[in-house]
């Protein structure tokens, strides 16, 4: 591999600009089109070999592109979302005109991850560039709905497009990931009964935001079965993000007067490695078992995996399982070589905290067989609207070099 | 006996109440039933019909039997708009039917088979050829779960009545008090940090600290001198719960932690409560909360800004209603009710009747004299009314009405009918403190009756 001539293809203006071309477009999870357009864009005008639009949903396509090998080698994938994380109460006005400041780009979801999909996207045109022989292919893949638990990545394994290698360049500031949690989201339905606040000591009622209050207290203390692992304290764990209650099903706000009789609690929680899907969701069932032992009125229903989007909540329609690559795999050393031959200091390597404690689409390739891990230009901010210049030049040079050291 | 009752019809009756339950019109989505039921008062003869704009598409319908000017007027009052239907309801939906004496149907019991009775008394009324003195109003109005929308725009658009009958379900017991209702808003607010940095950044769930506030408002109790009649109240629950984040509650990424959350109360005052006495008592509460927490936040909003999404809860505070024993009113009702039922009717509380809210604490708030006085009674859906209960109600309501405006002032009189207060001052400052001008109105009533 000529390294020097994969390093001179790149130019990190050109990856500013794309980041910033991105970062214009406002793509919320299930409103990604346009910016997967423009995504699809700019991978054609960089003279890839293949750029498809794979539809995930009606009118949500995947942004496929390939650049062949001649199939000797291995397959490796660049796989970032294009969707957004939403903006809380005290974010301000959002800047839909990416800004350079400090050394930085500031724009809504340039952190998560639009500046790590320009860098990828430039890290592959720069191995083409470079004049060498690809003997594996490249494949860009500019997913939607990571958010949404990963329904992009995961609709595309399902459609066969399953890859040897891949680097997810989720938010690592440049450090070596190969463990992350996995994620479950799933909405517990609490059952009431209804009647009318002035039968209420005449008619047999149960208020089910009353109920509620006391599954939270529950909840907030199941004990998951895991392994505890010294560099990953915070695992498991379990937010409490939404909730909603009134009357029905359909949560009709408007009649306070009536006993609420149904009231849904939607939880996130994190998996530790080695934590499955089914040991998860039997502890919280016994922890919810136990309070409905103790009190008959307390009626409940796991929705799990939630029907995706189920109105009015669109958790995650996924489980997004964890990732665990030995660190020792050659994926994993080539990043960090590379790393420390670029920047004269090493990154760190498997944990890194908080990016370890998200879920990623990584999980879902590694669930697969695929080998991956992520190592990518953003840090942990609290809006995920900002990157280091510096780093998203080095993430752009590593990407390229790694996969160059795979495909060539 | 009067000569209208004899012109009510069973049949007719139970057929419009039937007619009217079958058409969908729940609150915001009255103007089908309001444009029903203002043609069946054209076609019954009703001497001036109209329908009055709340909002843009949702009208009340107003009926009139007109009278010379001599006598009191009288106004029938019920509510158009029906309860949501909650779980377990399986019967068919707008499909009426008449079963074992009762007409059954989604909102028969809150109040369409009343809302029938009173267009149907009407009629007779008019078929009885009575020469009216003063005019009969029979009011349809929009938006009663809302807070009485359609009745507040009735009384600020047109003259008061000297009288008011709102027939609410009482199973034809002459209620003369019912509850204050006040419905409002705590918002909870929190910080938001995603699920992976609660080790480095400070979270506060709004959710969590939500929970906090609901069991304390579940057990809150309100300060106050019990009412001889109603020991029930006062009550105070929380009706509905949404938290997520931003004040748009989003609910599609509970990865991070819940930064707004916000309880709809319902509050049951009693007659002689103030809103003032409730306010402090729930602010207490939650400083208490705050007190033991600093991270607790809150703000209340009451009465929300009307319809407020996604809460549409009501617009207004209700007015409680205690009318004066041995008002006039009340005797010439339970003289027909006793003349035709056989049996003189109950007088008073009625229970769980009176810890309801009804249009009758805004027409009483402004010193029209009423109660309610209705064929139905309370049940888990608010689905039915005995046939036998329908008739003789609407026979009732057309003999009080024949009574009433078939008479002059003179005749009636008047200074006996003066609004008077239970409970002078503890009644009045409750009505003052509710904000109801009650006061400026009482005067106004007055000046009409002299």
């Amino acid at each position: 591999m000529d390294e020097n001539a994969i390093i001179r293809s790149i130019d990190d203006a050109e990856t500013i600009a794309l980041c910033k071309d991105l970062a214009r477009i406002p793509s919320f999870p299930g409103r990604e089109t346009e910016c997967a357009l423009e995504f699809a864009k700019q991978l054609r005008s960089l003279d890839f070999d293949e750029v498809t639009l794979q539809e995930v949903e009606p009118g949500r396509p995947n942004v496929i592109g390939v650049l062949k090998g001649d199939g000797s080698g291995p397959s490796f994938m660049l796989n970032g979302h294009l969707d957004t994380d939403p903006l809380p109460a005290d974010y301000g006005e959002p800047h839909w005109a990416p800004i350079e400041r400090d050394g930085k780009i500031i724009g809504v979801g340039v952190g998560n991850m639009k500046a790590a999909d320009a860098a990828m996207v430039m890290a592959a045109a720069a191995v083409k560039r470079s004049g060498q022989k690809l003997r594996g292919d490249i494949i860009v893949a500019g997913v939607v709905g990571e958010i949404q638990g990963g329904i992009g990545t995961r609709h595309m394994l399902e459609q066969g497009l399953v890859p040897d290698l891949a680097i997810v360049p989720e938010p690592t500031a440049c450090n070596v990931r190969t463990i992350h949690a996995g994620v479950l989201e799933c909405l517990i339905h609490i059952f009431g009964k209804t009647a009318w606040i002035g039968n209420r000591d005449l008619l047999d009622n149960v208020n089910a935001i009353e109920q509620a209050a006391n599954a939270i207290e529950v909840l907030k203390a199941v004990s998951f079965r895991h392994q505890p692992h010294d560099e990953l304290p915070g695992l498991p764990a379990i937010a409490i993000g939404g909730i909603i209650g009134g009357l029905t099903p359909e949560y009709m706000l408007w009649r306070p007067a009536m006993v609420p009789d149904y009231c849904t609690i939607e939880i996130d929680i994190r998996l530790a490695p080695g934590m499955t899907f089914e040991s998860t969701v039997e502890d919280l069932r016994a922890a919810l078992d136990r309070l409905a032992a103790s009190d008959p009125a307390f009626r409940y229903e796991i929705a799990l995996p939630p029907a995706p989007y189920a109105a009015p909540f669109h958790a995650m329609g996924l489980f997004m399982p964890p990732n665990d690559l030995p660190v020792a795999h050659p994926l994993a050393q080539a990043c960090k070589r590379w790393h420390e031959r670029l920047t004269g200091s090493e990154p760190q390597l498997g944990v890194f905290i908080p990016g370890s404690y998200a879920g990623a689409d990584s999980g879902h390739l590694a669930s697969y067989g695929v080998k991956c891990l992520n190592y990518g230009p953003s840090g942990h901010s609290r809006f995920y609207d900002e990157c280091d210049v510096e780093l998203l030049a080095l993430s752009t040079r590593v990407m390229a070099l790694v996969t160059g050291e795979f495909v060539l | 006996m009067m000569r209208a009752a004899k012109h009510v019809d069973r049949g007719e009756v139970a057929d419009l109440a039937c007619r009217l339950a079958d058409i969908p019109s729940f609150s915001g989505e009255e103007e089908a039933a309001a444009r029903f039921i203002a043609e069946q008062m054209t076609s019954l003869g009703y001497d001036e019909v109209r329908l009055e704009e709340v909002e843009p598409g949702r009208p009340n319908a107003i009926g009139i039997i007109k009278g010379e000017g001599s006598g009191p007027s009288l106004m029938f009052n019920g509510h158009l708009d029906v309860d949501p239907i909650p779980m377990g309801y399986d019967r068919p939906l707008w499909q009426s039917t008449i079963e074992e004496g009762n007409v059954v149907g989604v909102g028969v019991g809150n109040m369409k088979g009343a809302d029938a009775a009173m267009v149907m008394a009407g009629a007779a009324l008019k078929r009885s050829g009575t020469r009216m003195r003063g005019d009969l109003v029979v009011a349809c109005v929009i938006g009663e779960l809302q807070g009485g929308i359609g009745t507040v725009h009735l009384l600020d658009n047109n003259p008061l009545p000297d009288l008011a009958i709102v027939p609410e379900p009482t199973n034809l017991q002459i209620r003369t008090l019912h509850a204050g209702v006040l419905e409002l808003l705590v918002t909870i607010r929190g910080k938001s940090v995603w699920i992976g940095q609660l080790r480095q950044r400070k979270a506060v769930n709004a959710i969590e600290k939500a929970m906090t506030a609901v069991r304390a408002i579940q057990s809150l109790e309100l300060s106050h001198v019990p009412h001889p009649d109603l020991p029930g109240l006062p009550r105070v629950h929380v009706g509905a719960i949404l938290g997520g984040l931003t004040d748009e509650y989003h609910l599609w990424r509970p990865a991070f932690i819940a930064d707004c959350c916000t309880l709809a109360l319902d509050v049951r005052l009693h007659p002689r409560m103030t809103i003032d006495g409730v306010m402090r008592d729930l602010r207490n509460c939650l400083d208490r909360i705050a007190q033991d927490d600093p991270d607790f936040q809150y703000e209340i909003e009451v009465p929300p800004a009307p319809y407020r999404k996604p809460w549409k809860a009501m617009a207004h505070y209700m007015p409680p209603l205690e009318l004066a024993r041995g008002h006039p009113l009340i005797e010439v009702t339970a003289k027909h009710h006793a003349l035709l039922a056989g049996t003189p009717p109950e007088i008073g509380m009625h229970i769980p009747g009176s810890h309801a809210g009804a249009d009758s604490g805004h027409l009483f708030s402004r010193g029209v004299p009423c109660f309610n006085y209705g064929p139905s009674q309370h049940s888990r859906f608010y689905n039915t009314v005995p046939l036998a209960k329908l008739e003789l109600g609407t026979r009732v309501l057309a003999s009080v009405a024949e009574d009433i405006c078939g008479q002059t002032w003179e005749e009636l009189d008047f200074e006996r009918w003066r609004l008077k207060v239970d409970d002078g001052s503890g009644g009045r400052a409750s009505l003052e403190a509710a904000g109801a001008g009650h006061a400026k109105t009482k005067n106004h009533s007055d000046a009409r009756l002299h």
